[in-house]
């Protein structure tokens, strides 16, 4: 793109949430309308995908998806339109700063050139003050930071200040009632247990608790949850092996699977997910983070009867 | 990782946790003394594998005091455990040798009192 004259550049930055901000980041706190607006999603990981679709849906957006970059590069030459753009930045064949000069080096006459482009991406990489892109956004992407983010990207800092909210104030306490969920805790660490039981009755959830991977398949045999939070490292049977026969038993139930564990290592999040499991918390938990992955699942059959989500 | 830099006990972990529940400190607490009546179970049962040389026998308590630890902010003691655990995954008694459990047994009893410490200043 040297020499163009339309390099766009927003004065807008997320910064990568560090482990100490994650506190401060709320439901949806910018009331913005992003009714209508098209959005472009690509991301390898179709589970990302699927997340990211529902959320952006879930605004009156209209997203389009795709896991090849190349596809979507296809898309932009083929003159089809976008308000803003979400790239994961890790994907194979085009990551997502590579897909994004691309984008750039894109011939400026139909304005995707200048399409507004959002990173998403995992703990430990860092913001790269170069890029040409409009923001970034550590994953696993919040329902609150995505909205925002997009928000401020294509309507500009005006819009976004934040509603003022009591420092201290708790996650959402209303989340149980407003996003009904039967959850089955599955830890056998018992003050990590205790930890997070306490967490979920701040949000106001009901869980029952599994010791181990085999009591956790017992209590799927018993009843139906919607959730199951799953620490990765469990006596018996771990809560890889344990979501394997899970999904091979019940391969119909749409039972959530989010895996909890210390170990921040890279691979982490794809053994959980390619053993399938849906989404990924680390420990210990954070209740924004709990709330965030609670919010992303979906309310299950006994929920949706009473209320209508996602 | 210098477990040396570490310290025996981060009261921002602490600190931190009592802001996730809404600066319940009691809860706090609670939570402290389920750690320290649970926890020397752990150090004794990793001082059991490592006299016997049964390193598939250290990972499970060695883990389990590595993640409360970890949630309380032991956090020295929390990365000892993790050494230990590691060393059973892998299998190296030489990284698993009574001179690491006495050194475990110390920092359990360090972190021990710091906690007393705190949760006594706590005013709880």
């Amino acid at each position: 793109m040297a020499g163009e004259g339309s390099v766009f550049h927003l004065a807008v930055r997320m910064p990568m949430a560090p482990l100490d901000a994650v506190a401060s980041s709320r439901p949806k706190r910018i009331d913005a309308d992003l009714g209508g607006r098209r959005v472009l999603i690509v991301d390898d990981n179709a589970t990302n995908r699927r997340i990211l679709v529902a959320q952006t849906a879930r605004w009156g957006m209209v997203p389009r998806e795709t896991g090849s970059p190349l596809e979507a590069l296809g898309w932009l030459t083929a003159g089809e339109r976008f308000d803003i753009a979400l790239f994961d930045l890790l994907m194979p064949d085009l990551d997502g700063l590579e897909l994004s000069e691309r984008v750039r080096a894109l011939p400026d006459a139909d304005g995707s050139a200048r399409l507004p482009i959002v990173i998403l991406s995992s703990i430990g990489v860092r913001e790269r003050e170069d890029a040409p892109i409009s923001a970034w956004l550590a994953k696993p992407v919040k329902p609150s930071a995505l909205h925002d983010t997009i928000a401020t990207v294509l309507l500009g800092d005006a819009v976004a200040r934040p509603a003022p909210r009591p420092a201290s104030e708790p996650a959402d306490g209303r989340l149980g009632e407003r996003h009904p969920l039967r959850i089955l805790l599955a830890e056998d660490n018992p003050v990590n247990q205790k930890l997070a039981l306490r967490l979920l009755a701040q949000l106001a959830y009901e869980p029952s608790v599994a010791g181990d991977g085999l009591q956790t398949i017992a209590a799927l045999e018993d009843r139906a949850f919607d959730v199951v939070l799953m620490d990765v490292q469990m006596p018996e049977l771990d809560g890889l092996e344990a979501t394997r026969r899970i999904r091979a038993r019940w391969p119909d139930r749409p039972v959530w699977i989010v895996a909890m564990t210390a170990n921040a290592m890279a691979g982490d999040r794809e053994a959980c997910l390619a053993a399938g499991m849906n989404d990924y918390i680390s420990k210990p938990i954070r209740p924004t983070e709990l709330a965030a992955a609670l919010e992303r699942a979906p309310a299950g059959p006994a929920a949706s009867d009473e209320r209508e989500e996602l | 990782m210098n477990d040396a830099d570490l310290p025996v006990l981060d009261e921002s972990v602490l600190d931190e946790l009592g802001a996730s529940v809404g600066g319940d400190r009691d809860f706090v607490v609670d939570l402290i003394e389920a750690y320290l009546a649970d926890g020397g179970q752990q150090v004794e049962q990793v001082e059991a594998a490592i006299l016997a040389t049964d390193t598939d026998a250290l990972v499970r308590p060695a883990h389990t005091l590595k993640s409360s630890s970890a949630t309380v902010g032991a956090s020295r003691l929390a990365a000892m455990a993790r050494e230990l655990e590691f060393a059973g995954r892998e299998g190296r008694v030489d990284d698993a040798q009574p001179s690491h459990a006495a050194a475990l047994r110390a920092e359990w009893e360090a972190a021990s009192t710091a906690l007393r410490e705190w949760t006594s200043r706590s005013g709880a």
